[in-house]
Order: structure tokens, then sequence, then C-alpha cells
């Protein structure tokens, strides 16, 4: 046999007395001493025969074996492995020329962290072992200690020389050393007033070796009510009892779990455990009918979970409520509440919503057990109401503050008429809604332009049937009516009111107007501020001076005179308005003004005047223009927010040309012509709400409308 | 001739000295023959046209002659002072030399002692005030042909162009 010697880092030869070579009944060759009351890991291959074909055949033999130990014994400490790793062999085996030879391993998580190996003792033994330190404070590691036994050839070198060196098995022991590790620990949360099981999972919940208990426990600071004790436990998996009162201190609590090894303590905690409120939940109310008007109804609120001071809340048809009395048992179906409601308001009507919000049972407040908990319960009540059908009154119609439903008002043409439906003094009524009949007659919602707005004219649509007050205004005169009604929250409608109005306004005028015969070249003086040009101008009308503010005079192409014969004209004021209808110009210069308001609204009252004119510039030597307008006359009258309405329009026109053969920039050398009768077209026509276009303009009731400024 | 001569002097020059000697003399107030004021939108949004209203008021004791030219669309008898936030004053919108012709509208006119007429006019076809801001625009007419004689001007007023 060989002696080799041991190479090892961490452990160092065999320290420990061995068994002798031999069988060591029941317990095999070389058993490495352990005593019996120990609680060692031990891997034991057993008695390996290895008569064929290691050994010779012939001859007393009792046997070629083998027997591979790994050991981890039992002292084995948070910091220290204690280990072995061993290989035995027979006396026949050295007969045959074989003796012992072992090579040892420690790992930890699979990282080797200490090896040796050693050759035969003379004893059939080859042995390692001792200490290894190791460092679990962050938490526990897997350990593992193996041993690979050989049988070694020691004829011829054997395992250390290059000989004969047969691997013949391998024996490990495993064990988690360190501290408990909790990963999971479900259910995360406790409800107060209860108990139950909770199940943790982890690492190194126990002693490998055994001889210490696990124990589980519960704690929060200076938390009382709550604990936890362990009922089973393995390495990995534990289940503790725990035990929640209904008055523990809720929130977080750490479940900790320890045990001895080594003579030390190892103690791990899991900081995440709630214990938590039960939310509230309400299964009855009783009656869940309330009178409106009745007071004190006596009302009892049945449930789970209220907490020991509850709070209640009513929403809804003005009830109110306050508790008498509270009870919870912290069981299910354990809480009540008796309270007095009120429904003062005898027209209330609908349902009302009732809230339980729970505060806990330990005084702090409720906490709850999980995210997103509740700590309120909803339930309903339905109002009756009074009486049945309440058969609501007709409307007032209020038009200035008086009611003149029933009744015919005086108003004037292009007043505002506001409207306001009104419901009678009653009792419980709640409006819903109201419908206006648009009126007789011609009524429109408004006429868009103002003095400094008038891009566009426009006649303004009824406001919606729905509109209360309802404004409008009527165009023309007569004597219209216009009715109202309105529906209830219940459904009932009203009786429909009737408000009447003789509307008046200027009737049987017209307005005269004074046209030039011809078309005229003028010599206007230059104007330098603001800058028109001087020289020759072909204009409808005859006129002097210059184009300067206040510099011309002459007489006017069109002269449109303030209106005559008009009744009830006397409450307002007369205005114009132009719309151009056609306009165009040809020969040495051409273009088209589109149809649209003549430059400004409105034109300046009457009695006013027109002299269109165009300048002659010396390129040219022909112009013609073609013109058409329509002057509609209107009237406002002087009651608050009316609007203008139209009397009726002029339509008036003129064609010319001026013609120059050279020199053009004189006015002298241009000559004009004028095309037929300028001036009036027709006579002037009152307007009518059924007129919708004269010429190129669009007329609206009669209204003169544009989207255009004509320039 | 000397003498008459020099005594014309001596009555000229006394007359200096006389118009010289002792206090100041108070000067005569001028009223304006006739008034200006304007409105408009105080809030347009931005590209709307910004319309004034202008109403003129014959406060002399006499008739007087209002006879204006629109030019296209513009009422072209009224100067205009248009000033933006930073009271810059805005210039008048580049004139593109065309051939379109120049066409207006004459309108003849007067005005009784203490009547007024209402006219209106496009600013914002003269001055571009198409940018979001506040614009203050104020008018002015002149008495007469005669520079000298000066303009009336109109009350200011404020228009905020939004976008």
């Amino acid at each position: 046999m060989t002696w080799a010697r041991a190479f090892f880092n961490f452990l160092f030869p065999l320290r420990r007395t061995l068994l002798g070579v031999g069988l060591f009944a029941g317990l095999g060759l070389g058993l490495p001493q352990l005593a019996l009351a120990q609680q060692n890991l031990v891997d034991d291959s057993g008695v390996i025969n290895l008569y064929d074909p290691y050994c010779l055949a012939g001859g007393p033999d009792d046997g070629c074996n083998l027997e591979s130990f790994a050991v981890l014994y039992d002292n084995t400490t948070p910091s220290n492995l204690d280990v072995l790793n061993e290989t035995a062999v027979s006396l026949d085996s050295f007969d045959d020329g074989w003796d012992a030879y072992v090579v040892g391993g420690v790992y930890q998580d699979s990282t080797l962290i200490a090896t040796g190996q050693i050759g035969d003792n003379g004893n059939g033994i080859a042995a390692v072992g001792g200490n290894v330190p190791i460092n679990t404070t962050n938490g526990p590691h897997d350990y593992s200690v193996v041993t690979d036994s050989y049988y070694d050839g020691y004829v011829n070198g054997g395992c250390e020389g290059g000989g004969t060196c047969v691997f013949i098995i391998s024996t490990q022991v495993v064990a988690e050393i360190g501290p408990p590790q909790i990963n999971s620990v479900s259910p995360l949360y406790a409800f107060v007033g209860t108990s139950g099981k909770l199940t943790l999972n982890g690492l190194s919940f126990i002693n490998p070796f055994g001889g210490s208990t696990t124990t589980i426990s519960a704690s929060s600071g200076s938390g009382t009510g709550f604990t936890a004790s362990a009922s089973t436990v393995t390495a990995t998996q534990a289940t503790a009892n725990y035990s929640a009162a209904l008055t523990a201190t809720t929130g977080f609590w750490n479940i900790g779990m320890s045990y001895t090894l080594g003579g030390t303590i190892l103690q791990g905690v899991f900081g995440n455990f709630t214990v938590g409120d039960p939310p509230p939940s309400i299964s009855s109310v009783s009656p869940n009918q309330w009178t409106a008007g009745q007071t004190n109804i006596a009302v009892i609120i049945s449930g789970s979970y209220f907490g020991s001071n509850p709070q209640l809340t009513l929403v809804g048809a003005g009830a109110t409520s306050s508790i008498t009395s509270h009870t919870d048992t912290g069981q299910a179906g354990g809480a009540q509440i008796h309270a007095n409601v009120s429904v003062p308001n005898t027209c209330a009507d609908g349902s009302v919503v009732i809230t339980v919000t729970s505060k806990g049972y330990n005084g702090t407040g409720f906490t709850p057990a999980y995210s997103g908990e509740s700590s309120s319960a909803t339930a309903s009540a339905t109002i009756i109401p009074v009486a049945g059908p309440l058969a609501p009154l007709a409307p007032n119609i209020l038009f200035n503050g008086a009611n003149v439903a029933g009744k015919t008002t005086n108003v004037v043409v292009g007043q505002q008429i506001k409207l306001t439906g009104q419901v009678p003094t009653q009792a419980c009524v709640s409006v819903q809604s109201w419908k206006w009949t648009p009126p007789t007659g011609t009524a429109i919602g408004g006429y868009t332009p103002t003095p400094t707005s008038y891009a566009t004219g426009s006649v303004k649509a009824l406001p919606a049937t729905t509109a209360n007050p309802y404004t409008f205004y009527w165009g023309y005169g007569g004597t219209f009516t216009v009715s109202t009604q309105y529906t209830l929250t219940n459904g009932e409608t009203s009786p429909v009111s009737t408000a009447t109005f003789k509307v008046t306004g200027p009737t049987g005028g017209k307005m005269i107007v004074t046209a030039y015969s011809k078309l005229t070249i003028a010599n206007l003086a230059a104007c330098t501020n603001p800058v028109i040009p001087a020289g020759p101008w072909l204009v409808y009308g005859s006129i002097t001076g210059s184009g300067c503010p206040n510099g011309a005079s002459g007489t006017a192409g069109m002269v449109f005179n303030s209106p005559t014969g008009y009744s009830n004209s006397s409450g307002g004021s007369f205005s114009l308005v132009q719309l151009i209808s056609t306009d165009t110009i040809t020969g040495s210069a051409s273009l088209t003004n589109p149809a649209g308001l003549d430059t400004a609204y409105p034109y300046a009252a009457p009695p006013s005047n027109d002299t269109p004119d165009i300048f002659l510039k010396s390129t040219y030597t022909t112009l013609t223009r073609t013109f058409n307008a329509n002057m509609f006359l209107l009237w406002r009258s002087s009651t608050a927010n009316s609007i203008p309405v139209p009397l009726g329009y002029q339509t008036w026109a003129f064609t010319g040309t001026a013609t120059c053969s050279t020199s053009c920039g004189t006015a002298s050398n241009w000559k004009a012509t004028t095309t037929g009768t300028p001036g009036p077209v027709g006579s002037f026509t009152a307007s009518t709400a059924s007129q919708t276009k004269v010429g190129n303009d669009t007329l609206r009731y009669g209204y003169p409308t544009w989207t255009v400024v004509s320039k | 001739m000397r003498v008459f001569y020099a005594l014309l002097l001596l009555a000229g020059a006394s007359l200096v000295v006389s118009g010289q000697s002792g206090a100041t003399k108070p000067t005569k107030q001028v009223q304006a023959p006739f008034t200006l004021t304007i409105s408009a939108e105080s809030v347009v949004k931005a590209g709307s046209q910004v319309a004034l209203k202008v109403r003129l008021t014959n406060t002399s004791n006499r008739p007087m002659n209002t006879s204006s030219q629109y030019i296209g669309g513009v009422h072209s008898g009224y100067l205009y002072d248009v000033r933006d936030g930073a009271g810059n004053l805005i210039e008048k919108k580049a004139h593109k030399e065309s051939d379109e012709p120049i066409m207006g509208s004459l309108r003849l006119g007067k005005l009784k002692p203490s009547e007024s007429r209402d006219e209106g006019t496009l600013v914002s076809d003269v001055y571009d005030m198409s940018r979001p801001g506040t614009y203050t625009i104020q008018l002015s007419l002149p008495i007469s042909n005669d520079p000298k004689d000066g303009v009336v001007k109109s009350n200011p007023i404020t228009v905020t162009v939004n976008e």
C-alpha cells in the first residue's frame, strides 16, 4: 500500500479515530466514527463487492469490498462546516493489490470551496475531512460534500503514482445551511377578528441535522392582538396558525421564523404582512321605502363589518339621518345600525343612496388589508312621493315683467319680443322642459349686421322651441299669437297658454328718388391728403371740385329723398342699405364687381345720394360701365334691443361710355355717352315677407342679405 | 413822404409797443366746427374685417359741406392713425400697381348746425390688422381744404385682434 500525503485546502488528513479495518458489524467497512446519538448527515454507499474483476479467484476469500462515505457532521455551525470524505476497502483487497484512495470536495451553491485527496492509511482507510469556514450571514446556502472513492492499485504506483487507479463510486450529502429565508406568505393579509392558517415558502426553514425546533412568531413594534405559531415545517415550506383579535393593532406585521444551529440562533423575517379591517357590506335596509315629508323614520341597516364607530350618510331627496345605536360582533352578518331618517321635503321624489363607512375596530381609523379595499358600502332606498298626478297649471307668459298670457299686447315691428315661460306657484312642481309654438306671422331670430360688423348680412333663425326665455322679432305688422306649455319631471304636461300681439309699424309711405339725366366727365382737382388722382372721371351726375373731403359739389346721380307718407313711424328712425346688383366695366379696363353690400352698413341715412364715378386713366381710350343697384329703406323702432325692418326698395341703374382719341390724361378730350335713361327702374317697391330676390341680390323675408362687401 | 413814412412807422411801432406792454392778452379758444366720434367691435377674430362707425356732428352755427368719396369701401375723406400695441404706426397696405380701374362713390351732403351723420369705413382694407394683438385707431378730418386750418381728431379706440 502506499501512503499519500493529503493535499487539501481547508481540510487536513483525517483527524478522527477510525475503526479498524474490517467490517463493523451492521455498519459496513471502516465506518467513520459516528456517535449513535449524533444527527450527522451521511451518504453511505454500502459495501460494494468488487471481486469480479478486480480480485483473484481461489483461496480463502472474504471478498474484495469497498465502501464510500460522505459525511456532514452535526456540529456544523453557521460559520463552519465539519465534513468527512472517506473510502474504506477490505483486507482481501490488499491481497489482490488494492487499497483505498479518496478525493473529496465541498461545494457552496455548486461552487467548489474546498477539496482534498489522500491514499490508504495502511488500514484500508483513505479519508480527508475537517472544518470548512463558511459565511451565511447574508442568507442560507446549499452545501454539498462529495466523495469520489477509488480502488488504488498500489503495486504499480496506484492513483498517486500514475498506476492503476479505478474510480468506483461517489457519495454526496447536501444541506441548506444558514438563516431562514421567507420568500412568500400566503395569504398576505389577515382581517381582524379572524383566525386561520398561513403558508410560508422559502429556504432553510429547519436545522438540517435536527435537534432544534423551528418557531414562527408575529411582531409589530408595540402592536398587539395578532399571533402566529408554527404548525408544520419542512426545509422549504411551513404552515402557521394565526389569530387576529378584533381590536388587534392594524397595519404591517413581521412574520418571523427561527431555529438553533451549532449553538447559534438563526432568524428570518417577512415584513410585508398586513393586518387590516374587513370591508363593510350592507345586506338589508328596513324599511327601504320612505315617504316624502315624513320625519324620524326608524330604519335598521344590517350587514357585516361596520366597525366600532360607523358613519352613515344619505344622498338624495334631501334626506337626513342620525344614528341612534349600532352593534358589530366582528363576524359576518353581525353588524347593525339603528337610525332615524327624515325626508322633510314633501315634494321629494326619486331615490336615496345610503352609505355606511367603517372606521375600523381599534379606534385608529380604517386600515385596508389590501390595495383598493373600500371602507364603505352602499345601498338605496326609494322615496314615495306625496301624491300622484299634480295637474300642473297653465303657464304664465312674461313680457317686460307682465303676464301677457290670454291677453293682447301692442308691439311694433322689429321690437325685441322676449317671452319667459313661468310656472304658477304650485307645490311639488319640477319642470323638466318647455315647448314654444313658433309665433304666427313673419317672425325671425334677428338681423345680423351692425354698423361695426357687416362683412355679411343675414336673417337669424328662430330659437329652438325648447328655449326659455324665447326671443324673436316680427318683421311685418299684423295680429299674431305665440303659445307655450311645460312638462314636469313626472311626465305630466301643462295646459297651453297663448299670448296675442298686435304688431304695428310704418305703412302707407314710400321713398321718392331724384335721378340725374346722364353720365358726364368731371375734371376733379387733385387731393393729396387723401391721395385722389386729379383728372377726368366718368361720373353719373355732374360734379366739380376735388375728391378732397368736403371738396366736391354739384348734382348727385341719384338722390334718395326722405321717406314720405308713412304712418306709425314716429317711434323710430329710417335708414338705408344699398346692395350692388350689377357693376361691370369693359373697354380699356375690365372689372366685374360682385353683387353685395355697397361699401358700408348702413348707408348714410335719408336724405342721401350716390354719385358713382370711375377715374379715366391716361392710358384708357374707352370705358363702358353698366351699373344696377337696389337701395332698401328700413325702419327701426326706438324700443330697446330692436332690429331694423325693411319697408321697401328702389332699383336704379345706368349705362354709359367714356371715349377719348388723344391726350387722354386731359378731361376735355373725353366724351361721355349715356345709354338709355339712367335712374330708377320701376317704382318704389314695398317689402313683403315673400320676397327672396331682386336682380342679383338675395332677400330673406324681404330683408337685404349679402355675403360680400362690394367695392 | 419821409415824415409820413416815419409817422406810420411810429404808429406801427406803438401798436407793437402797446401790444407788448402790460399783461399777456388771453388766448381766444377756437371751437372745432365739428366733432368726430368713432366706435368699432372691441374684439375681432384675425382675418376679419375691422369696420368703424363714424359719427360726424356739425357743432358750428353754419351749414357744413360734408361731401366724401368712397374708394374701394374706404371713406377716403378721413386721415387714419392706426398703431400697434407698442404704439408704432402701422403702415398702409402696399398699393399694387394694377390695371384695375379706380372706382369711387361720391356722396354729396350738408349738415345743418347740430345735425349728425353716421358713416362706415373699412379701416382693415387700408391697414394690415391681420396679426393678433391690440390696435389703437384714431381718425381725423381736415377742417377745410387749407392745411393751415388743421384737423379735428376723433376719440381713440382700441381693437383687439384674437387668433
